[in-house]
């Protein structure tokens, strides 16, 4: 697994395997690359674009704002809970699926150690994993006891379940 | 009527009093420490219900008079100079929380080097913040600009922090006779504190002063508590006139001393013009047609009204009590923006003066006023005028003599 | 809905906090909060100092299901302070019935506890303030990209530390230093072991005036692991005794967990990017051994 500097990531250092070895850190970088030349068929395709023009252009539609009381001005949020409406299930490159069938229902564990919340218990005392907001972290399948939650490309199972995160 | 004599500090813990506070976060600093000194004796005495908390700093305690307001009470608190300025992120973080409360300044010059009395460079400094401002003169003023802000802040056409200024030294510790309302007139004036929805309780939660990223939503916070900072004109207007219903006394953005037919106009704010309309007087004596404009609310601006009361003056002398470094008077610029493509503009002049409490005589101002209208009959205007005199000048090389003790002698002629 | 945390099966089922907030997918401080807001309940209102978690709250989105208010990076136990004495002066005057009562909580990192803040923060307990005071701590300052701050421990790589030896200071001793105000409850929790911060969380919730929960967040993003390591990492901090699960109260230190045996803390350095440079290209022993040296100290002094 190739370690990338992502935001807030420790400056400078790509490409450490954490102990997983110059075979893996190879067959990565190869992905990579090939990933990076296939790019090449659209070489060309961005551009830069025109200047708008100033003679004839979309007058911006200025608006005089009105005054609205602090009641409705302030930077407050009145309901709970609103974030459950960001999808931070697009975020996902690895779906978590749990086997229901080895699954031992020690939702104490999975259900807890979610650090997102994402994994709510049914009424049948179940767990079920919130694939609109699963970021794909994948704590819960490493944590797991009877090793029941499997990590799958999530484009692969979006094709399965013809949805994906959404 | 209860007629007392009080100083500017006394009637600015007498307007927190009447205000009936439920709570003030406090720091102490010269020159206003008299003002929570009062109050907290009254708190422990049980003249006052509710709490003083001392807090560790001015920043948390301007943190602590908002969060509490957010809650839901009626917050008072007082600083000046370096408390103000040390408490400066969250004045200008707070007024965006839309919580209202009365923060008094009692202004005092700023480091460095460090002094102790008065100018308003630091109350000044808060003016692009979203706190309201107004300039006391007396200490009348003082105690009815407390109760006055509350009504104001509070409106919900407004919900804005208001800072109350006085001068230190010159109104914070003089005594002048000030006429103590009667409580239930001031209940009815000032009703309990309504804090609408901005509030909390359990059983209605609400994330308040959240982060908005985005230029766009950000603008329109931004731009929203600008124009409730606006609507404070019609909202005092409405307001000042209650307040004469009620007390008998009047009040509004600006004070004007026989200034309608005068050629030559002084524009100072807080106590220190009163020694402009004294001079106003003799020089009306002397022939010349002397008259004062005395801003009180500095934010909003009242820039209709002062446009009003200085077209067609031949001559207006800004004296400003603050200087913003590289610039000029901060109350100058902005008249001068105010003025800007008036038709019967008065000539606009800039004096710098009562830094750090220098006190200004009369013989600056009369000579002030022979120079401006000078200059006005010219066509011309002076170029800004730091007031210092040779006298003083002579003075600074004794005090450099001393602190150079080893290559002079004391009483060596400079 | 406070039948006593005994086992695992009683931790709760029902989670409070939103989904769908900004936090790194792996966040350990994350994992800490959602099992703390889960005890704690709705009747909170959070004051939030700048770090990480100001995001949780962007406009119009915010995973409580209680209050929030952010304060600076500075003063969010000034802002407690505000709270608290309004909320009990509303319900002193009757204006508020006692069912709307909230318990009033800081939430902040690492970088306002162990640094900006301890000014607020010493002084709220010294005015005996009725609140909880959380820390998620990842050992830098996170938000701006993990620079070294306060609570970075010996040796560690940052973004302000990049070179061999990485950090040169050791992590300031926040437990310690709340101690000595002699406050009503102070404790260590981590997210990977969340019956034992359920009881504590339990236990601060009984009490009244100022308590700390610290609470060590494993950072993906600033320590440099695979998220999924996360909850594996937080254990390998107990196990090597790098985080000390323990309490303060009554005026005594009680450690809730002696590690016997102790694995060596390299089990636990090998697993994060921030301390590859101790083994790679070779292994720097000098400090690995400063570093264990420190460990077996604590706990040397521990078990007298």
């Amino acid at each position: 697994m190739v370690v990338l500097d992502g935001v807030g990531g420790v400056a400078g250092r790509v490409g450490i395997g954490v102990g997983l070895g110059e075979a893996a850190l190879a067959a990565n970088l190869d992905e990579a690359f090939s990933a990076f030349d296939a790019m090449a068929a659209h070489e060309g395709v961005v551009h830069e674009g025109a200047a708008i023009s100033a003679r004839a252009y979309e007058a911006p539609d200025w608006t005089d704002l009105p005054f609205e009381p602090a009641r409705v001005a302030a930077p407050d949020i009145f309901a709970p809970a609103t974030s459950v409406q960001v999808r931070t299930g697009l975020w996902r490159t690895m779906r978590p699926v749990i086997d229901y069938a080895h699954c031992h229902r020690c939702v104490w564990v999975c259900s807890t150690l979610c650090p997102d919340s994402a994994i709510h218990v049914r009424a049948d005392g179940a767990p079920e994993i919130d694939y609109e907001h699963c970021k794909g972290c994948l704590v819960c399948a490493a944590v797991c006891p009877p090793h029941a939650i499997q990590a799958v490309p999530e484009h692969e199972a979006a094709k399965i379940e013809g949805g994906g995160a959404g | 009527m209860n007629r007392q004599l009080l100083t500017g500090n006394a009637a600015a813990a007498w307007g927190a009093r009447l205000a009936q506070v439920d709570y003030v976060p406090a720091f102490p600093i010269t020159p206003q420490t008299e003002i929570i000194e009062t109050l907290a004796r009254w708190f422990e005495r049980g003249e006052m219900t509710g709490r003083l908390t001392m807090l560790e700093s001015e920043h948390s305690m301007v943190t602590a008079a908002a969060a509490a307001a957010a809650t839901g009470v009626r917050v008072f608190t007082a600083t000046s100079s370096q408390g103000l300025l040390y408490a400066m992120e969250m004045v200008f973080t707070v007024p965006g929380w839309r919580a209202p409360f009365v923060l008094v300044n009692v202004s005092r010059g700023l480091a460095s080097p460090i002094t102790l009395e008065s100018d308003h460079n630091d109350v000044l400094a808060t003016r692009d913040s979203g706190f309201l401002q107004v300039h006391c003169a007396t200490c009348q003023e003082v105690l009815d600009h407390v109760l006055l802000a509350y009504r104001i802040a509070e409106d919900s056409r407004v919900r804005l922090p208001v800072i109350v200024n006085l001068d230190g030294f010159t109104l914070s510790f003089t005594r002048e006779p000030v006429d103590l309302p009667a409580t239930e007139a001031v209940q009815q004036f000032l009703p309990p504190f309504d804090p609408q929805n901005v509030r909390f309780r359990a059983s209605k939660p609400v994330s308040q002063a959240v982060a908005v990223l985005a230029g766009s939503p950000y603008s329109y916070f931004r731009y929203e508590t600008h124009l409730a900072a606006q609507q404070a004109l019609s909202v005092l207007d409405e307001i000042a006139e209650q307040f004469f219903q009620a007390f008998g006394r009047r009040t509004g953005p600006l004070a004007t001393y026989r200034s309608e037919d005068a050629d030559m106009v002084f524009v100072m704010i807080g106590a220190g013009a009163t020694k402009a309309c004294e001079a106003a007087d003799r020089l009306r004596e002397a022939g010349v047609a002397a008259g004062v404009v005395r801003p009180r609310w500095l934010r909003p601006y009242p820039a209709a009204a002062l446009r009003a009361a200085l077209a067609g003056k031949k001559a207006v002398a800004v004296i400003d009590q603050d200087l913003s470094m590289g610039q000029g008077g901060v109350l100058h610029a902005e008249l001068a923006a105010a003025l800007y493509g008036m038709p019967n503009a008065p000539m606009l002049a800039s004096i710098i003066g009562g830094l750090g409490g220098r006190n200004i005589p009369p013989e600056e101002f009369y000579e002030i006023a022979k120079r401006m209208l000078g200059f006005a009959a010219r066509g011309e205007t002076p170029p800004p005028q730091l007031l210092f005199t040779e006298r003083e000048l002579r003075q600074v090389r004794k005090l450099q003599a001393i602190a150079v003790v080893e290559r002079k002698e004391l009483g060596e002629k400079p | 809905m406070s039948d006593a945390i005994r086992r695992m099966k009683d931790l709760p089922s029902t989670h409070l906090l939103g989904t769908g907030t900004p936090m790194c997918a792996g966040c350990g401080g994350l994992e800490a909060l959602h099992q703390i807001y889960d005890v704690l309940g709705t009747n909170t209102v959070f004051v939030n100092a700048a770090g990480c978690m100001t995001l949780l709250s962007v406009y119009p989105f915010t995973p409580f299901r209680g209050s929030w208010l952010y304060t600076a990076m500075a003063c969010a136990p000034a802002g407690a302070q505000g709270v608290r004495d309004a909320l009990d002066i509303l319900l002193a005057s009757k204006r508020l019935p006692p069912e709307d009562n909230l318990q009033t909580i800081v939430l902040t990192g690492d970088g306002a506890a162990y640094g900006m803040g301890l000014s607020s923060t010493s002084a709220a307990i010294d005015r005996n303030l009725d609140f909880l005071y959380i820390c998620y701590d990842n050992e830098g300052y996170g938000n701006t990209g993990q620079q070294s701050s306060p609570a970075t421990p010996h040796a560690a790589q940052t973004a302000t530390n990049t070179g061999s030896r990485g950090f040169p200071g050791y992590k300031k001793d926040l437990f310690g230093i709340w101690a000595a105000h002699r406050p009503a409850y102070v404790a260590t929790v981590i997210g990977a072991e969340p019956l034992d911060l359920a009881k504590k969380i339990e236990k601060a919730k009984s009490l009244r005036g100022p308590r700390l929960i610290l609470a060590l967040a494993p950072c993906p993003t600033g320590w440099d692991f695979d998220p999924a390591e996360s909850v594996e990492i937080g254990r390998l901090a107990v196990r090597s005794g790098v985080w000390p699960l323990k309490e303060y109260i009554d005026g005594k230190v009680i450690h809730n967990h002696v590690p016997h045996p102790r694995a060596p803390v390299e089990e636990y350095l090998k697993t994060q990017g921030r301390f590859a440079h101790l083994f790679s290209p070779e292994r720097n022993d000098a400090l690995l051994g400063e570093i264990q040296a420190h460990i077996d100290a604590y706990w040397a002094a521990v078990n007298k």
